[in-house]
Order: C-alpha cells, then sequence, then structure tokens
C-alpha cells in the first residue's frame, strides 16, 4: 500500500490498478516504441507514425549505381536521431572497394559533422555484425549504419532478429545497407529499395537537389508503397518534390553547430 | 680473418679434440675430415636471445641483452621473492638447464664485475666488499676490453684484472687508452653504468605465480581480471588510469605470450580490462596456446595517465565515456587500422582533404571551408573511391575537353541528363618542384537511370591523352 499526494487531491493508490486519467503502460508494446517521423505526411501514415527507432530497417539500393543514392538515404535518416551521441559506420571489409568510403567534405548537407563519424571496416560480415549489436548497446551512439558486401547473405532471420534485440532496450536506431537485395527472410521492420532520382531543378540548368525514388518493399506497421523523395539541405529535412523549379535563397547553414 | 670461414662455436666433443671457435674452417676440415659444420644465423641467435630476455621478466621487469649471448638482470628488490641471491640464480640455472641451455651466471654489484665472474669463474654472488678480491684471479678478457689490449697487456706482462689494482695509471692510459681504466673502474664500482632495459620497465605491475599452470584461456581471462583489481588499486592509489596494457603469460617450457590492449582515456575498471583482453582473444585465439600451461601471469600499465576519482552514472561525460569504451573494445577486436575517425587536412586534393585516422588518437574534424560553388547538390560526393575508378574508354562530349554526354563505366552506358562543372583541381604550386603534376577537370553529372557521379578528367588534351575516372558517388 503506498500513497501518492498530489497538489489538489489526496489519492489513495492500490498496486496493480493504474490511476484513472493515466495512460495505461505498455511495455515493449508497438505503441509505446518511439518513433522517428520523418515529417513527411504521406511517408509517416504509411510507416505509423513514422519509423519505428529501435527495430532495424533495411536499404537496399536498386543496382550498384544507386549505392551512393542509398547511403545518402541511411545517413539522412541517421542524421534525424534526436538524440545526441556518434554514428557508427560500419563496412564489411570489400564494400568499400565497391563503393567508396565515406567522405567528410560530402556530409555537409545532411548536418552530420565529420567528427561525429565512427568508421568501421571489418573484413568478415560476422565481424561487422558483432560491431554492429555492440555498437547499438552504446549510449554514446545515436545510430549503425552497417553496410554488408553483395545481399550481405550472413545476416539471415537470426541475425537480424538479434540486432533487434540489441536496439530494443534504449538502443540507438539500426540500419542495414545492403549493396544487393537478400533473397532470403529477414526480421527487419521496414526494407526500403532507393534509386537516385533527378531533383528539383536550380532553374540554371544545374543537376538540382538530392532526390530519391523511395520503394517501401516490406513495413511491419502499414502498407508498403513508393515515393518520391527530396532531401532539403537547408532544413535537414524530407520533403515531396515541387512542381516548379525554386531556387532557394542561400542560408549560412554551419554544421559545426549540430 | 678476410674472407676465411671460421668456426664461431664448437661442441664439447670438438672442442676436447682442440677445436675452438675463431679457427678457419678449412683448417679444421685438414684436421678432422668428418667434421660436421652449419652455417652460423647470428639472426636467429639474437632471436633467440630476445626470446630468452622475455622469459627472464619473470624474475625481473629490468632486463638488458649483452649480445651476443649474455643477458643483464637487475635483481636489486626481486631477489627476496626467490628467497635470496644465491636461490634465485640456483633456480635460474635450473630452469635454463630444463630448456636445454647451458648458462653460466653470477651475481655482483655492477654490470662489469658480474660479467668476468660469470663469464670466467669465480665466486657466484660476490658481496659489494668482495667484488675487488673475487676479480683478482680472473684474465683480464674479463674487463670487457677490445682483444688487441687484452693482448698488449699480457705481452707486458700482466695477466690477472689484480695486476693492474696498484700500478700508476697515466704511463697505461697513453698505451692502451682510458678505456682500460673506465671499464676497470666500472667493474669494481668506482663509476656508474646503468642497463638499458630491452623494455621500458612497466610504471605498474602486478603479478600471480601459480603451482599448478593454468590451461584454459577462461581461467586466464578470470586471473587477468582478478589482477585488473588489484592494478587498479595501486593505480587509484597514485591517481593514474592505464592508457596501454599488457598482459605478459609465461609458459612452462619458456615462452612469454602477450596480450595487449590500448584504451582511448585513462582506464581503472577491472571489468572493462577483462573484457578488453577477451576481445582480443575472440580474434587470434590461435596464437595463444597455453601448451602446457601458464605458470605466472603478469599484468602491466604501460602507459598511465593522471585519472581523478569521478562520480559514475548521472554525471554529463557519460556518453562520451560509453563511447570511448565502445572505441576500444572495437579496436581491440578489429584492430587499430579499421576503427577509424575523419580528419580533415587543408588541401584541395581530395582524396587528401578528408583522411582516416585510427579513432583511439584521431583528433576531430577540422574542417576546410568547402568551396563556394552554385549547386544544389553537394559540392562533394557522400562516397569517394580510395583509388579512382577508370572510364571504360573516352566518354563522347561536344568537345574533347568539354562536358562528357555518355560514359561507360563497369560495362554500363551511363547516359548524362545534367552536369555541372568542370572544376579544376591542380597540384599545389610549392609542390609542383617536386616533380608531381596533377591537373584535374571534375564534372558532377547526374544520369538517366537516376546515379550522380563525380567524374574526372586527368591531363590535358594538348599534352598527354587525358584518362577519365570515377572518382566518388553522390547521395
Amino acid at each position: 500500500m503506498f500513497y501518492i499526494r498530489s497538489p489538489d487531491e489526496n489519492t489513495r493508490m492500490t498496486p496493480g490498478k493504474p490511476p484513472a486519467g493515466l495512460p495505461p503502460c505498455r511495455l515493449g508494446s508497438k505503441a509505446a516504441a518511439p518513433r522517428l517521423p520523418l515529417g513527411v505526411a504521406a511517408l509517416d501514415s504509411a510507416l505509423g507514425g513514422g519509423l519505428a527507432a529501435r527495430r532495424l530497417h533495411e536499404i537496399v539500393p536498386d543496382g550498384v549505381f544507386h549505392l551512393g543514392a542509398a547511403a545518402g538515404f541511411a545517413l539522412a535518416l541517421a542524421g534525424r536521431v534526436t538524440r545526441r551521441g556518434a554514428i557508427v559506420w560500419i563496412q564489411q571489409g570489400l564494400a568499400a572497394l565497391e563503393g567508396g568510403a565515406p567522405y567528410g567534405p560530402g556530409l555537409e548537407p545532411f548536418g552530420v559533422a565529420p567528427s561525429r563519424l565512427l568508421i568501421l571496416s571489418a573484413a568478415r560480415a560476422k565481424d561487422a555484425l558483432w560491431a554492429m549489436e555492440e555498437s547499438l548497446r552504446c549510449r554514446g551512439v545515436a545510430a549503425v549504419i552497417g553496410e554488408l558486401a553483395e545481399a550481405g547473405e550472413a545476416a539471415g532471420l537470426t541475425e537480424t532478429r538479434r540486432l533487434n534485440l540489441a536496439a530494443e532496450e534504449d538502443g540507438a536506431l539500426p540500419l542495414l545497407l545492403r549493396q544487393k537485395p537478400l533473397a532470403g527472410a529477414s526480421a527487419c521492420a521496414t526494407r526500403w529499395i532507393v534509386r537516385g532520382a533527378p531533383g528539383t531543378g536550380d532553374g540554371f540548368g544545374g543537376i538540382g537537389r538530392i532526390a530519391w525514388a523511395l520503394a517501401l518493399e516490406k513495413n511491419r506497421d502499414g502498407p508498403c508503397g513508393a515515393w518520391r523523395m527530396e532531401w532539403d539541405h537547408d532544413t535537414r529535412n524530407f520533403r515531396a518534390p515541387l512542381p516548379v523549379a525554386v531556387a532557394a535563397p542561400p542560408v549560412h547553414r554551419p554544421y559545426r553547430a549540430a | 680473418m678476410g674472407n676465411a670461414l671460421c668456426l664461431t662455436a664448437v661442441n664439447d666433443e670438438a672442442a676436447k679434440l682442440g677445436l675452438a671457435p675463431g679457427m678457419p674452417l678449412a683448417d679444421a676440415r685438414a684436421m678432422y675430415p668428418g667434421l660436421q659444420a652449419v652455417a652460423a644465423d647470428a639472426a636467429a641467435d639474437a632471436a633467440l636471445l630476445e626470446s630468452l630476455a622475455g622469459w627472464c621478466l619473470h624474475y625481473t621487469p629490468l632486463v638488458g641483452l649483452a649480445p651476443p649471448d649474455g643477458l643483464v638482470l637487475d635483481i636489486s628488490g626481486c631477489a627476496h621473492l626467490f628467497g635470496g641471491e644465491a636461490a634465485l640464480r640456483q633456480d635460474l640455472l635450473r630452469r635454463l638447464k630444463g630448456f636445454g641451455f647451458r648458462a653460466r651466471a653470477a651475481i655482483a654489484g655492477t654490470v662489469g664485475a658480474a660479467h668476468a665472474l660469470a663469464r670466467h669463474g669465480g665466486a657466484a654472488v660476490a658481496a659489494d666488499g668482495d667484488v675487488r678480491d673475487a676479480l683478482r684471479p680472473l684474465p683480464l678478457a674479463g674487463l670487457r676490453l677490445d682483444p688487441e689490449t687484452v693482448q698488449g697487456l699480457n705481452e707486458s706482462g700482466f695477466a690477472a684484472i689484480g695486476a693492474l689494482y696498484n700500478l700508476p695509471r697515466a704511463p697505461l692510459a697513453a698505451r692502451f687508452g682510458v678505456a682500460l681504466w673506465r671499464q676497470l673502474d666500472r667493474a669494481l664500482g668506482l663509476e656508474g653504468e646503468a642497463i638499458t632495459p630491452r623494455t621500458p620497465p612497466p610504471r605498474f605491475s602486478v603479478e600471480r605465480a601459480f603451482a599448478e599452470p593454468l590451461v584454459r584461456m577462461e581461467d586466464v581471462l578470470t586471473v587477468a581480471e582478478e589482477l585488473a583489481g588489484r592494478l587498479t588499486l595501486l593505480m587509484a592509489q597514485q591517481g593514474a588510469g592505464a592508457r596501454g596494457l599488457e598482459l605478459l603469460l609465461f609458459r612452462l617450457d619458456g615462452q612469454v605470450q602477450r596480450l595487449t590492449a590500448g584504451t582511448s582515456r585513462p582506464l581503472r575498471d577491472p571489468a572493462f580490462m577483462r573484457r578488453l583482453f577477451a576481445d582480443r582473444l575472440t580474434v587470434c585465439e590461435d596464437e595463444y596456446d597455453p601448451g602446457f600451461g601458464y605458470d605466472l601471469v603478469r599484468l602491466c600499465a604501460h602507459a598511465a595517465e593522471k585519472l581523478d576519482a569521478a562520480q559514475d552514472g548521472l554525471c554529463e561525460g557519460a556518453d562520451e565515456t560509453a563511447l570511448a569504451r565502445l572505441t576500444d573494445r572495437l579496436t581491440a577486436r578489429l584492430g587499430e587500422a579499421q576503427v577509424l575517425r575523419l580528419t580533415g587536412q587543408d588541401t584541395h586534393i581530395p582524396e587528401a582533404a578528408s583522411i582516416l585516422l585510427p579513432a583511439r588518437t584521431a583528433s576531430l574534424f577540422t574542417p576546410t571551408p568547402p568551396p563556394a560553388q552554385d549547386t544544389l547538390l553537394a559540392a562533394r560526393p557522400l562516397r569517394l573511391f580510395a583509388r579512382p575508378q577508370p572510364l571504360d574508354g573516352t566518354p563522347l562530349a561536344t568537345a574533347p575537353d568539354g562536358v562528357p554526354l555518355r560514359f561507360r563505366w563497369r560495362r554500363v552506358l551511363h547516359e548524362v541528363v545534367a552536369s555541372e562543372g568542370p572544376e579544376r583541381i591542380a597540384m599545389e604550386w610549392w609542390r609542383g618542384a617536386e616533380g608531381r603534376t596533377l591537373t584535374r577537370d571534375y564534372f558532377r553529372v547526374a544520369c538517366k537511370e537516376g546515379g550522380r557521379f563525380w567524374l574526372y578528367r586527368e591531363g590535358l588534351y594538348h599534352q598527354s591523352a587525358p584518362r577519365w575516372f570515377v572518382h566518388g558517388l553522390f547521395a
């Protein structure tokens, strides 16, 4: 038997019965799981309020030439995590040879300071997955991007479940970047197939904004779908492409403040 | 003796026949045609001496080499652990004999005296007051003089070290040099001589010996944690934390195996030290074979830094500490060159502007101001190839040095729909003198199927045949 004194009234509480007015606590259930909203209504409603922050998400480029786009999408998601801490990027040995290594000056549009990035290269997929698990459990890490060479066959159903478990208890955001789609099953919450897409131009014949053609191929919390999405590097937000070209005014955006 | 092959060492049987080191091989063969000779391997001998020196850490942390075949141990303050100086010497000789070495040892107050006594007989243990008498009958060669000096002295009628004691110094110094008297003074302790240790002695060190050797690596880790507990107590008394840890495993057969771990911050946490060693072991377990077991385990903190006691848990830096620990564990398992942080350098050359350095030691990124360019896309790619990837052939362009319209990379044809460039990046002018030239024209291109690439052309058309590369992928 215990008592709580609230400012306006004395409420006598019995254990096992929550007082009226408080939402029922459902630890571990879907509703209690924290979400990472992407800021675009169409996407967030499909995802049930945003990306499940403590479940594994897979990102797969639609062919090797879209690896840069897929990595950019992963980094954009990682950069949106509000929790302070490092972003651990784990590359399996051959992945860097095939698709290059993260490059400091290129991180600027995603608002991720290069000093936040911890880059790992693991020769074996087993070591890469171990490093992912350890990093996910660390309090000083905001997001973990694991990049596996080829389809990443080593990360099957069991291993992806382990990653989910590692992230479940106040862990970082787990993202798995496979260079090719995996034929087998996986315990991920969502799987995104990413292509680079032509972005809104600047009206002067330039390439335009960073843009992706996203296909949500697997979604545990809602319907699948496909969207065109642009990255607004001024506000660091996703947004749907504008129908007409608009040149953004120049804005001073120091990434060091992030 | 010129280019002649000489004997460097002989065994007992050969010595009985009258062969001695220094004799030409041809002479020895002429005397005994059945002589078996193998080529001397100085490097292997040196390696063996090194490994033996490692084993001698068993007795003292201060072990010096006296090549080609000697070791010097500073046992000040260590002898009582083995029951006194004589007992330590006995133990050392007994174990070395067990390994198959024939060793001689002597204990004295100076390196010179111990050297003479060990190599030329005499007392096994000479107290400081007895050194003069103990050295008196020994031959002059015991003083570590060069052979010509010894020969000259012998010809002058001096055979033993004692003969030099009461001689006037100036005449002999004029003939043989002052080195003669310096070596005598060093042997007698009139002049100091330091031992140069093979490895610097650790600042903190704890150990445990076992009557029954450890044969399982799990037990070794448990012992390591216990030792770490004692080590942290020692360090806490002095307000220090370990930056470099070394676990020395003394195997029964005399081999010493080392397990090292580094930390990015001063550390005083036994459980975490154990985890570091455990992580290290998971990757290189094959290298650590206990064989018949380890009879001594020692934990040393080689590098130690100031670490004041801090409240753990609720304070501000908890996340940073957690990240530092993660970095240490990842480094222990994956290796120093695999756990990296980005560091900026002040240069325009793309591959040098951002480099990867080991996370444990890297300083933070100092950004170079990104080039101001009229682009909505990033000016630099998200992923950079360490080695630029050559295009298949020359891209199709409106003009030879113009924007590429169509190019082939990895056997796929890419059609350019939008492009930005060229951006010329050249070697800094002050580096041109070194003969390294670099002229690159970079293009950001977007292709029809959605890929965005960073291409460059190296070289100029009017100078040489330019080559094209993909250097990076944009997001």
